[in-house]
């Protein structure tokens, strides 16, 4: 089933300016898109928005060719997991998964049926007669699934469902839901601000930024071919370094590709090691090249306060133009100075 | 870095004075609040002669549990008492009933007009009572409600101050969760009754019992608004109990068999809901 949002234009009452306006966007059926973006870009209004729970300002919203922009939430067959698992405090796990199946008549063998599925599918059938407060974060956030899944929705909505559990938690949970993606096989929209989460589980990502949409691609395109500085600073870890440079263009290159040493075929720098973390794998180092700071990653180490000479291969070089969009023509000029997006 | 820095910012613990002195406040406050309730129990029991003396008895020489009967009879409590227990019964349901909905729309609902609206609720507390006595007798009189139950439980049923707290306790339920059974597919009487409701209800078990504690204890309305004695309630046979004499001594006991009598109920109420009465505090954030 694919969700279109169609010109949408989103003003919240009593602000200036609108969140965003002339929003396209088109989530293909079956896929597990990503909404990611940094903070205040806009992706919890956007997903509010297709659940019905937040009113557009302007355009329409389709959910499988039908125009739902003026539908109830809980008539868009879809199921929301939120951030806080806004589970029901008073009822039982298997109060909370009966509740909405019950909204909808369904009949009471039907009713158990799909409750004990769901229990069995997210492994809470032993904690069915407890009480959210006796449960672990990681337990409620099951809940959450197996009340969204009960539902058999056409897509399931997830603003930041795993931000509140702990490191490994949150690994363990990124497993289980690329399995349940897999095994439901229906339309998954998240949203995260943590580009990891994005890039393991999503097969679509939407970069957004500004209430603006700035990539949609798979994770491979969208990190191998950022097609804005955005993009390219935002994605990776770190993302890309940039360069202002004289004619006003920009040269980007990934941490990893940088090495040290010196080079015919390439962009050559130097500069003081001004920080070395350990990162296990590899080193992330921060080099002060006089007009500002660049990260490279290497397996190899320098000390602080060391000189360096560093290089990037001509091939691994990205250029951007004066408007920051990717482009394929070689941007000339002397470095200006680091730049960075968002500063 | 001067030592200030290094100067822990836990204080030293409360020397013995300071326990004992508030340890003589808490007694004394204790005693305050208590002593009258005691006074009031413990007269019932004395002698005539005795609720007279002074200075005071704190201990009768006998206890005379006849003093209940007596009250019993002279204040016809099964007549005034059921007249309470209907009252003050039919008042909680029809408060509540009114009240949740009306604090609902308040706290969790947009529409035209909420402002002021709200405005008008709240500036009711401030009216005191003896300002609207005599255009609600007028309203009642031509109604023909006048010495009805139906007057009495009308006029306790709006309560701006079970609106207020209600509304404030549905304010701080997170909206995520109202946001979830909407998406479940449930109507807004749904949300209020079965998912925000039941989130509440420390608050709402201590507006129900204050609801019913405000209609039991009073005594204005209830004379106000009535002619003769047919709907009238326990305060004002309590009241007339003053007038039991035994000989020329005033029987002051039985007046005091009677109080202790018509709060006994409120007094076992409030026991057994404590706890629900404290979480109630705790949850609409006046703690
Ligand atoms: N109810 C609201 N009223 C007014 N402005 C709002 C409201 N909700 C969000 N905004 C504004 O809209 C913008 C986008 O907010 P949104 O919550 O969609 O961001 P987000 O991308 O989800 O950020 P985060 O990653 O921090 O959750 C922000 O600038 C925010 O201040
Ligand atoms: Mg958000």
């Amino acid at each position: 089933m694919a969700i279109v949002m169609q010109d949408i234009k989103k003003q919240y009452a009593g602000t200036s300016a609108p969140v965003m306006e002339h929003f396209d966007l088109t989530i293909e059926e079956g896929s597990f898109t990503v909404l990611l973006g940094p903070s205040g870009c806009g992706k919890t209004t956007a997903l509010r928005m297709i659940a019905g729970l937040e009113e557009v300002t302007g355009g329409r919203i389709f959910i499988d060719e039908n125009d739902v922009t003026d539908v109830d939430p809980g008539e868009r067959n879809i199921a929301m997991v939120f951030q806080n698992y806004a589970i029901y405090p008073h009822m039982t796990v298997r109060g909370n998964i009966e509740f909405g199946l019950k909204n909808y008549q369904i009949d009471k063998e039907e009713i158990n049926e799909r409750v004990n599925y769901v229990l069995d599918m997210t492994g809470l059938s032993e904690y069915a007669d407890r009480k959210p407060s006796q449960l672990s974060g990681g337990q409620r956030q099951r809940v959450a699934l197996a009340r969204a899944i009960s539902k058999s929705p056409k897509a399931f909505l997830m603003d930041e469902p795993l931000s509140n559990l702990d490191a490994k938690l949150r690994i363990q949970m990124r497993t289980d839901m690329i399995q349940l993606y897999n095994r439901l096989k229906c339309t998954f929209i998240y949203v995260t601000h943590d580009q990891t989460e994005a890039m393991t589980m999503g097969t679509d990502i939407v970069v957004l930024y500004k209430g603006m949409i700035q990539q949609h691609g798979t994770p491979q395109e969208v990190y191998n071919n950022p097609s804005n500085l955005f993009v390219a600073q935002f994605i990776g870890d770190p993302g890309m370094n940039a360069l202002r440079l004289s004619d006003g263009g920009y040269v980007g290159f990934q941490p990893r590709l940088a090495q040290f040493g010196k080079s015919e075929n390439g962009l050559n720098l130097q500069g003081t090691v001004l920080t070395n973390e350990f990162m296990g794998h590899d080193c992330m180092i921060t080099v002060d090249i006089g007009c500002g700071s660049i990260v490279m990653r290497r397996r190899e180490t320098r000390k602080v306060g060391e000189q360096v000479s560093l290089f990037i291969p001509q091939e691994n070089l990205f250029y951007f133009d004066a408007d920051q969009n990717r482009t394929g023509t070689v941007q000339t000029g002397e470095v200006v100075s680091v730049f960075h997006v968002d500063d | 870095m001067t030592d200030i820095y290094k100067k822990s910012l836990l204080k030293k613990k409360n020397p013995l004075v300071w326990k004992i002195a508030e340890c003589v406040i808490l007694a004394f406050l204790f005693i305050l609040f208590v002593l009258p309730f005691y006074y009031m129990i413990i007269s019932s029991f004395k002698s005539t002669v005795e609720a007279m003396r002074n200075p005071p008895v704190w201990w009768p020489a006998q206890f005379l549990w006849g003093n209940f009967a007596d009250a019993w009879k002279g204040a016809n409590f099964t007549k005034y008492g059921w007249n309470s227990i209907v009252i003050s019964t039919c008042v909680v349901f029809t408060c509540l009933a009114c009240s949740v909905p009306c604090a609902f729309a308040f706290g969790r609902m947009e529409f035209k007009l909420k402002k002021p609206l709200f405005a008008i609720i709240l500036s009711d507390m401030m009216i005191p009572v003896q300002c609207v006595f005599l255009p609600l007798f007028i309203l009642f009189s031509k109604l023909g409600w006048l010495n009805t139950y139906g007057s009495m439980i009308l006029l306790f049923t709006y309560s701006g101050a079970t609106i207020f707290f209600i509304r404030n306790a549905f304010m701080q339920v997170n909206n995520e969760v109202l946001e979830a059974a909407r998406l479940d597919g449930a109507s807004e009487l749904t949300v209020m009754y079965r998912v925000t409701f039941p989130m509440v209800k420390p608050v709402v078990v201590t507006m129900a019992l204050m609801a019913f504690l405000r209609r039991w204890n009073d005594y204005f309305w209830n004379l106000s608004l009535t002619t003769n004695d047919r709907v009238r309630t326990l305060p004002y046979a309590i009241q007339a109990l003053n007038a039991a004499t035994d000989g020329a001594l005033p029987r002051w006991e039985v007046t005091m068999a009677g109080a202790t009598m018509l709060m006994a109920p409120m007094l076992i109420a409030y026991i057994f809901a404590n706890k629900q009465i404290k979480n109630a505090f705790i949850y609409s954030g006046i703690k």
